[in-house]
């Protein structure tokens, strides 16, 4: 007898589940079937103890299961334990083979045989069920596997890795401890993966742990008819940039991703907009394919996220249900929006917002709606001002109505600016990462949409368009700000459009020695260095830092540079060329005055360098260690330094007792030691990667992280200086009198793990309090003491004036001080 | 930039030593007593109560450095101001005296009071020598970095030990297992130039067994070649290319043994500065205290017996 539901769910994944929960509390005929013998086979697939995010963190999630971020192992038992007591009618081991005929009337044929009736089918299987394979002979191997769920499983064996992506890379570190490891890439370089994880395995390559076939592709894998003295079972043959290579291996990983089951949609009736093999099915705002009463959500619509996930499968079966539900957002939106003067719900809100704000015309309604979720409207009070020059915060505001005027240089209040609706700014220091260029104040009527760094940067990057607008308007100005200050920025119009911006990577060079002097460029993000060949030896001869001119002396001079620059971290030029420099200074003869200001300032600095060659290396030394991309480095002069640990203990002190910096530890070039030790990056490596967005900069600069941290360690490993550090802040201080008279506590900033003996001869209590009250290790970083008067307290503390922290702005005049003091 | 506390806003501190020293002394020139120039009089008085103050407020400097969240100026002024007013005191206090010295505890404060500041100086010339010593001792090394390479380098020694023959391994093994740094007071100050060390021994025995094993290699080469013999003799000599190859591995060895050595050497150097950067402070902060009970003693008996 054929069965017959209303609704069958393909895939127990996440959303699979979360429609087949809310379909049972609705009392609808359902059931969930499921191809693996246990829930959820993609998470579950997943490396073990795999700390699994819940973004994005604003939204809500609707769904009859709990989801927070968490390990693998927790969020599967949550599920599990979530199913056993909603007594869900999920079929396992139920492999889902056709699905035929219409809504109303489908007919679902199960592997075994089995076939269902229903009324509608909603598909959740995700993409995991079809992992892209190694597309050559012998790819079905019993060897070659495309998961690796328990890294610790194996050792002492010859594994390649196949695959350049996060997955690939982190199968290959996690293996390479206790294996002999090979990673094959079919490109020259690491490009798709994270940054974080592009350092790992480009340090592992280069430290011999991990070796690389790259620009390398499988040619085919044999089975050995007898297993080597070793083990190895089979014979990889490999296609690389030098001819044919073979291996004999233990173990073939390919991690290649996974593909949406084209062959099988489409026999389904689905339609696919591409032939792209990655193409997902169109479906619209219920989830419905082109057939209709057929439904498709998570992954296998386009929604890579978990949680999203799982409100779709809530909110398709309200749609089955004919009680379709408003989406998710919809009440954080209208909170967000509804002083608005005029709306009435939030679509028209935005379409408001949308033909208000010239730079989020071309973006689509869910664009519209996740951008206003991490923005949100002020409404400043005529003269409040809304930042400060100088100050560090990196907020980008859009002016939707009234107006506000931007003074750059105080001392010329006359040259203020006045913004016009539609119009935005704050774009410098979201671009830069430095301080503000300008003071703006609020002026009648202002109301404005202030956007959080994050989601400024998301939305640039996903949306082209909008990148080209704040480009265009940010060029003008910057040209406006550094060579023709007073002068309003429209008027630079027609020079900043034939004005390109070019992007290099660190250590890419910016000009060669020899180049002709026919172009000249602004740094507007990042920095760079300069090196000269001197007696057959490069020599670094000075540092550009944000602000700072490329080119205008052999412009000037008519004569090919004799320098090479490099950038020193990720940078960003704006190009200008000679011919439209030269009209620009036809036009504007205060440009003039500011390029030879800035030839003299270059021509001093040189002068310098030239006299103190060794002044050079210390400049590559300390552009090796960021400085070139920190905003304030903590520098310690090692013929000051005594050693007594001052700095660290006061680190301690003031912060819960964890310290925040290891001056031991980190390099040391020509008596000048950098410690371990936040450098408040300009562009934080940190921030990339916070799923609950923690990671702010306050206004002095100081990059710091909030109490919302989850503890979930990514800022840990993106920080390429090993500067934070995963530590359970203590609350409690005690004195130095009740310490030295009466031993009471511990010592003032000591720190954990050195507690007294009073607390070890209490250590039952202590430890009966800590299993009371569990607490997580929270990622603890220098926050430059944000919170005190005196400023950083490792350096007040330092006894005998060998620590400072310095801004790279001032490196010159440490680098002065420090020739003087050898000559 | 960078300022030395000796340096600190351009000898501040300096400055107001040299003017309270200058005003003491032209005081005391100036000031005609009608009894022997003591303690008693209003400039003893007034010189005593400054010196007392300047006591308390110098010993004071331990409390506010554990004061890490104090607004006030930085510890490096403190520390410039701790040093200069500290010999200013020398002045203030003994001009207090008056030059009355006896076998009371009057002059027991004094004298502690002395102890203290030679001490101090001592500090000072240890704070103004020895960091940069430290440093290029380092070579860019932390103390953790030069630690993990002796270890390495004792592995490799052990390994080529090994291939060598089991006397040989017993040697190094010994010199391995006897620690490298030293822990004990006496041992840290002297940089282990007191007591014998198992590495140098080793060392000894390594020259030693090269020797003998060159002195064999050359025995055969010594011997008059002709015809057949000459033919016995590279077949033998092959005999020695085993002892060639061993000679090999214990120069190998021997360079191992060598360059741990001279890293042990730097170590040891490091934590013999470390140790006298800080060992000082063992001796003045205690008599400080000392200095402070004594002082109590001094002012209250003064007070008793007026």
């Amino acid at each position: 007898m054929t069965e017959q539901f209303k609704i069958v769910i393909v895939g127990a994944g996440p959303a699979g589940l979360s429609a087949a929960g809310r379909a049972h509390e609705l009392d609808i005929a359902y059931v969930l079937l499921e191809s693996a013998p246990h829930l959820a086979n993609t998470i579950y697939a997943y490396q073990k103890g795999k700390y699994v995010m819940a973004e994005p963190s604003v939204l809500p999630l609707r769904s009859p299961y709990e989801f927070a971020a968490g390990t693998r192992e927790s969020i599967l038992e949550s599920w599990q334990q979530r199913s056993d007591q909603l007594d869900l009618n999920i079929r396992y081991r139920a492999e889902v083979t056709a699905i035929q005929g219409q809504q109303g009337q489908f007919t679902v044929s199960l592997q075994n045989g089995d076939q269902i009736a229903a009324e509608n089918v909603v598909l959740s299987m995700g993409m995991q069920g079809n992992l892209r394979k190694l597309g050559a002979e012998g790819e079905d191997l019993p060897f070659v596997q495309y998961q690796l769920q328990d890294p610790d499983e194996f050792e002492d064996e010859t594994i390649v890795i196949v695959g350049a992506g996060d997955s690939a890379i982190e199968n290959a570190l996690a293996l390479a401890g206790q294996n002999n490891v090979y990673i094959v890439n079919r490109r020259d370089e690491f490009a798709r993966a994270k940054e974080r994880n592009v350092q790992l395995i480009t340090k592992a390559i280069e430290d011999g742990v991990i070796d690389c076939f790259y620009s390398s592709s499988i040619n085919r894998v044999e089975a050995l008819v007898q297993a080597s003295s070793n083990g190895e079972q089979g014979l990889l043959v490999l296609n690389t940039a030098d001819g044919e290579a073979t291996l004999e291996v233990h173990r073939i990983i390919a991690r290649l991703g996974a593909i949406p089951p084209r062959k099988f949609l489409e026999a389904c009736g689905i339609e696919l907009p591409s032939a792209d093999p990655s193409a997902v099915p169109a479906v619209d705002q219920y989830y419905q394919s082109n057939v209709a009463g057929l439904y498709v959500i998570g992954e296998l619509s386009g929604a890579p996220l978990i949680k999203p996930s799982m409100n779709q499968g809530y909110e398709v079966i309200h749609a089955i249900n004919g009680d379709p539900v408003a989406p998710v957002d919809e009440e954080l939106l209208w909170d967000k929006l509804n002083q608005l003067v005029g709306v009435s719900n939030v679509k028209q809100a935005l379409d408001l917002l949308q033909q208000g704000i010239a730079f989020l015309g071309s973006l689509t309604h869910m664009q519209m709606r996740e951008f206003m979720l991490d923005s949100e409207l002020i409404f400043p009070s005529p003269g409040t001002v809304i930042y400060q020059k100088n100050d560090y915060s990196d907020e980008f505001y859009s002016l939707f109505s009234g107006d506000v005027s931007l003074i750059a240089n105080i001392d010329v209040p006359d040259q203020a600016m006045n913004l016009q609706p539609g119009e935005f700014f704050g774009e410098w220091s979201l671009i830069s990462g430095r301080r503000r260029a300008e003071t703006v104040t609020a002026g009648k009527n202002c109301v404005l949409l202030k956007t959080s760094r994050r989601a400024m940067r998301k939305l640039m990057l996903s949306v082209p368009d909008v990148q080209q607008e704040i480009d265009r308007i940010a060029v003008q100005r910057t040209l406006q700000h550094f060579l023709v200050p007073g002068v309003p920025p429209e008027m630079l119009e027609p020079y900043a459009q034939r004005s390109s911006i070019e992007r290099f990577k660190p250590h890419d060079v910016i000009v060669h020695a020899g180049d002709a002097p026919d172009v000249f460029r602004l740094i507007r993000c990042g920095s760079a260095m300069v090196k000269r060949n001197l007696s057959g030896k490069d020599v670094v001869v000075s540092f550009l830092p944000v602000g700072s001119f490329i080119g205008e002396v052999p412009l000037l001079s008519e004569k090919p540079s004799r320098e090479t620059v490099l950038a020193t971290v990720n940078t960003e030029t704006i190009r200008v060329d000679r011919d439209i420099l030269i009209e620009l200074m036809d036009q504007f003869p205060a440009v003039r005055s500011r390029l030879d200001m800035s030839v003299q300032e270059t021509l001093r600095k040189e002068i310098q360098f030239a006299n103190h060659p060794e002044a050079g290396d210390l400049v590559a030394f300390m552009m090796d260690q960021g400085i070139g991309e920190g905003t304030d480095v903590l520098m310690i002069d090692e013929t000051l330094c005594v050693h007594c640990d001052n700095c660290e203990t006061a680190c301690a002190d003031t912060h819960g007792g964890v310290s925040r910096l290891d001056r031991e530890a980190g390099p040391s070039f020509a008596y000048l030691h950098i410690p371990t030790s936040c450098r408040h990056c300009e562009h934080p490596h940190c921030m990339t990667d916070c799923p609950p967005d923690a990671i702010h900069r306050a206004t002095n600069g100081e990059v710091y992280i909030e109490d919302s941290c989850i503890g979930c360690g990514n800022c840990q490993s993106n920080c390429p200086y090993g500067v934070i550090q995963m530590g359970v802040v203590k609350e409690n201080k005690t004195s130095l009198f009740s310490w030295l008279l009466f031993g009471k506590g511990n010592a003032p900033g000591s720190k954990d793990g050195d507690a007294s003996q009073n607390d070890k001869a209490n250590g039952s209590d202590k430890l009966a309090q800590e299993s009371a009250t569990p607490k997580i290790k929270k990622a603890v970083k220098c926050d430059m003491c944000k919170g005190l008067v005196g400023g950083a307290a490792c350096v007040r503390a330092c006894p005998t004036g060998a620590a400072i922290r310095l801004a790279p702005e001032k490196m010159v005049d440490l680098l002065r001080e420090r020739n003087r003091r050898a000559s | 930039m960078h300022e030395s506390f000796f340096r600190y806003q351009n000898f501040f501190w300096l400055k107001v030593a040299i003017a309270l020293s200058a005003v003491s002394i032209a005081l005391y020139a100036w000031h005609t007593p009608s009894v022997v120039a003591n303690g008693g009089t209003w400039l003893g008085y007034t010189l005593g109560t400054v010196a007392a103050v300047l006591i308390v407020w110098l010993a004071w400097f331990g409390a506010r450095k554990r004061d890490y969240s104090s607004s006030s100026s930085k510890i490096s002024g403190w520390l410039s101001a701790h040093v200069y007013l500290g010999l200013a005191l020398i002045v203030v206090a003994t001009l207090h005296t008056g030059f009355q010295f006896g076998w009371n505890v009057h002059t027991l404060a004094y004298g502690l009071m002395i102890v203290v500041i030679v001490s101090g100086m001592y500090g000072i010339y240890l704070y103004a020598m020895l960091p940069g010593r430290l440093a290029s001792n380092r070579q860019g090394m932390t103390r953790e970095q030069m630690l993990d390479e002796i270890r390495d380098l004792d592995e490799t020694a052990l390994g080529l030990a090994d291939q060598i023959d089991s006397r040989v391994h017993e040697v190094i093994l010994r010199s391995v297992e006897k620690p490298g740094v030293m822990l004990s007071f006496w041992q840290q100050l002297t940089a282990g130039k007191l007591g014998k060390d198992p590495l140098d021994s080793a060392e000894r025995f390594l020259r030693g067994y090269q020797n003998d094993l060159v002195d064999a290699t050359l025995f055969l080469d010594a011997q008059p070649q002709s015809g057949a013999q000459a033919t016995m003799m590279y077949i033998s000599n092959v005999m020695a290319g085993m002892e060639a190859e061993k000679v090999d591995k214990l120069r190998a060895l021997m360079e191992t043994v060598g360059r741990k050595k001279s890293l042990l050497k730097r170590t040891r150097r490091d934590v013999q500065l470390k140790a006298l950067l800080q060992l000082w402070l063992f001796f003045h902060v205690p008599v400080s205290m000392a200095l402070l009970a004594a002082l109590l003693i001094h002012i209250i008996s003064v007070f008793l017996y007026w």
